[in-house]
């Protein structure tokens, strides 16, 4: 049954949920409660200047697409701006009567307690942030793990087309494999593209990029192969400029088409910046 | 140890902060709602009926955008304002789906503007499916309310407020609500914060629950397994890719661009994967706990995961859209770049 008389909550009277504006009955406010209205503040301001901190430290770069970052941003603002109009708030409302925010039915036994266990619960990511993670990507073994077994490829020989050096994005080399005129106009040609590498032999390797849509729980390796004519000192994760003839092999299985680049010799084979 | 703790850290901070402002946007838009909506205007205006409640609901999305983090603040709102639980429900199954961002994002993923019509059949199918799954459990769970009531089925803090005996009422919608004195501008403000930062860390906590348990089950789940998994057992595809779609707690505007990179899945499981997604992951379990009871979330999740099961499979075995619906993990558009000289 609802009420909405004047009633000061005992200690043993818990609510079970938390109260929001302009609902439910009034009640004397108590120590617990501003308490509870602190923590709310303090917590919400944490994650609001938790926002802004790492979009400006730039930890969001491993984590999130760079279309994100303003968003996040954004969102660290907002909550901030809330948080001071509920802090002058609150102070202009020290002693008057609160507006509890719910009905009441009999036997109705619920807690205004409950933020306690909310703000473990909610300082965990603000302690990450502390301890300043996230600050790398992935481990090189959950990207092997993605990268899965490289496939044994029947690669035939390509003819050398000559001409200029076309420069890819990986994205761009890859979705040609999925297009049989571009492949065939573009087999032979000399291509330039940056990527990492994964060591399957000695003059084998993956080269790779991990495609970031939103954020790095959609992470989608985007794959070619490289065959060099020397064996190369690169490790598996290294950031390399791959310079060399392009063709297209056919996967076994997946009847799909990986770019195969292969390099003539060191000067195909560069360090890159990571990105 | 390190390298999975390192892992673990990576997953869980990329699905909280690439969700956090959208939860920030849900929790103003719900205290605007809160300040400005009229409590019996929603009761005046939404249908009585279920069927027309989660039409309604389901093609809310295309009007009011949300995905599917911050809807479910959204929706919690709407419903204490006495919007239908049906009209609510469907809302925040079809939302994320059927809504224009998603459905270009679909629409891109899968190859665009390429000639074989798959990315045309992809984004029918899944609005589509998204519509349907979220009109029918929109009505079971009508059926429900009425069977044991929206006070055993609801949250306290999701059900509408009850209605005062022989006097003012709060929640009817044939009473009046009583006048209330006119606020201030600042305090409008204040009440508009307190139940947006309310609302806000209330949702943050099961997301950061359901995110590190999302996490903790990406260690050990990887989708070349799935891949493995379904070619040597078919049959079991539709399933795993559903499974993969709970665990991965993807957002909706991205998790088509992920489907598409399953290049050896069947068509019909990855839009299993597609449509369960937005309606049903680790993290929107837990958030949905803070609107809905066990017994409703149960209710749901039956209903949806039955749905989406049955119609897949339907779609395999009568419509079998283009098996070259695989999509690509680049952008479809791509031109020839021009080449750079020298190099």
């Amino acid at each position: 049954m609802a009420h909405d008389h004047v009633h000061v909550h005992g200690p043993d009277c818990d609510h079970g949920h938390d109260h929001a504006a302009g609902e439910g009955h009034t009640h004397a406010p108590t120590g617990e409660y501003y308490l509870e209205q602190l923590l709310t503040l303090f917590v919400s301001g944490a994650f609001g200047l938790v926002a802004i901190l790492m979009t400006r430290a730039r930890m969001l770069d491993v984590i999130l697409a760079p279309e994100f970052h303003n968003w996040v941003l954004a969102g660290g603002v907002v909550l901030l701006l809330f948080t001071a109009v509920r802090g002058v708030v609150l102070w202009r409302t020290v002693g008057r009567p609160i507006d509890c925010g719910h009905d009441h039915g009999p036997g109705e036994d619920h807690t205004h307690g409950n933020i306690f266990w909310r703000v473990v619960v909610l300082a965990f990511p603000l302690l990450l942030f502390a301890l300043g993670l996230p600050n790398k990507g992935f481990s090189q073994d959950w990207v092997n793990r993605r990268l899965g077994v490289a496939e044994v490829l029947t690669i035939g020989d390509v003819v050398d087309k000559g001409g200029d050096v076309a420069t890819f994005e990986f994205h761009d080399l890859n979705a040609l494999a999925y297009d049989a005129d571009k492949r065939q106009s573009w087999e032979g040609r000399t291509v330039r593209v940056k990527g990492q590498l994964n060591k399957i032999g000695d003059k084998e390797f993956t080269l790779y990029k991990l495609k970031m849509n939103c954020c790095a729980a959609d992470i989608v390796p985007l794959k070619a192969r490289v065959l060099t004519s020397y064996v190369p000192t690169f490790k598996s994760g290294d950031w390399v400029y791959t310079e060399g003839v392009l063709q297209f092999v056919e996967q076994p299985e997946k009847k799909q088409f990986i770019p195969v680049i292969r390099v003539k010799d060191a000067k195909g084979l560069t360090k890159a910046p990571a990105e | 140890m390190y390298t999975e703790i390192q892992d673990f850290v990576v997953t869980f901070t990329s699905i909280l902060w690439e969700a956090m402002p959208f939860i920030v946007l849900g929790a103003v838009v719900a205290g605007v709602l809160e300040e400005v909506l009229p409590q019996e205007l929603m009761g005046k205006i939404a249908p009585k009926s279920a069927l027309p409640a989660a039409i309604l609901g389901g093609l809310l999305g295309l009007i009011f955008p949300m995905c599917e983090c911050g809807i479910v603040v959204v929706m919690r709102r709407l419903l204490r304002k006495g919007l239908p639980l049906a009209c609510c429900t469907s809302y925040m199954l079809a939302g994320p789906i059927l809504n224009v961002v998603v459905i270009l994002s679909t629409f891109v993923a899968f190859g665009g503007l390429k000639k074989d019509m798959s990315a045309y059949e992809m984004v029918g199918l899944r609005c589509g499916l998204g519509f349907v799954v979220a009109v029918v459990t929109g009505c079971v769970v009508h059926y429900f309310e009425k069977k044991h009531g929206a006070a055993n089925l609801l949250t306290a803090v999701a059900a509408p407020p009850k209605p005062v005996k022989g006097g003012l009422s709060l929640g009817l919608v044939d009473a009046p609500e009583p006048a209330k004195p006119k606020s201030s501008l600042f305090t409008r403000l204040g009440n508009i914060s307190q139940t947006t930062l309310h609302d806000f860390l209330d949702i943050t906590v099961f997301l950061i629950i359901g995110a590190a348990l999302a996490a903790f089950a990406k260690l050990y789940i990887d989708p070349n397994q799935i891949t493995q998994l379904s070619r040597e057992q078919p049959y079991l595809a539709i399933p795993l890719m559903m499974a993969l779609a709970v665990v991965m707690c993807l957002c909706s505007e991205a998790d088509a661009f992920v489907a598409a990179s399953f290049t050896e899945m069947t068509a019909s499981s990855k839009l299993a994967f597609l449509v369960l997604g937005p309606m049903l992951d680790l993290k929107l379990l837990l958030m949905y706990t803070r609107v809905f009871k066990p017994r409703l979330i149960a209710v749901i999740v039956t209903c949806t995961v039955s749905q989406v099961l049955v119609y897949t499979l339907l779609v395999h075995g009568v419509y079998n859209p283009n098996p070259s619906a695989g999509g690509s993990t680049a952008p479809p558009t791509v031109v020839a770049p021009t080449p750079a000289i020298g190099g």
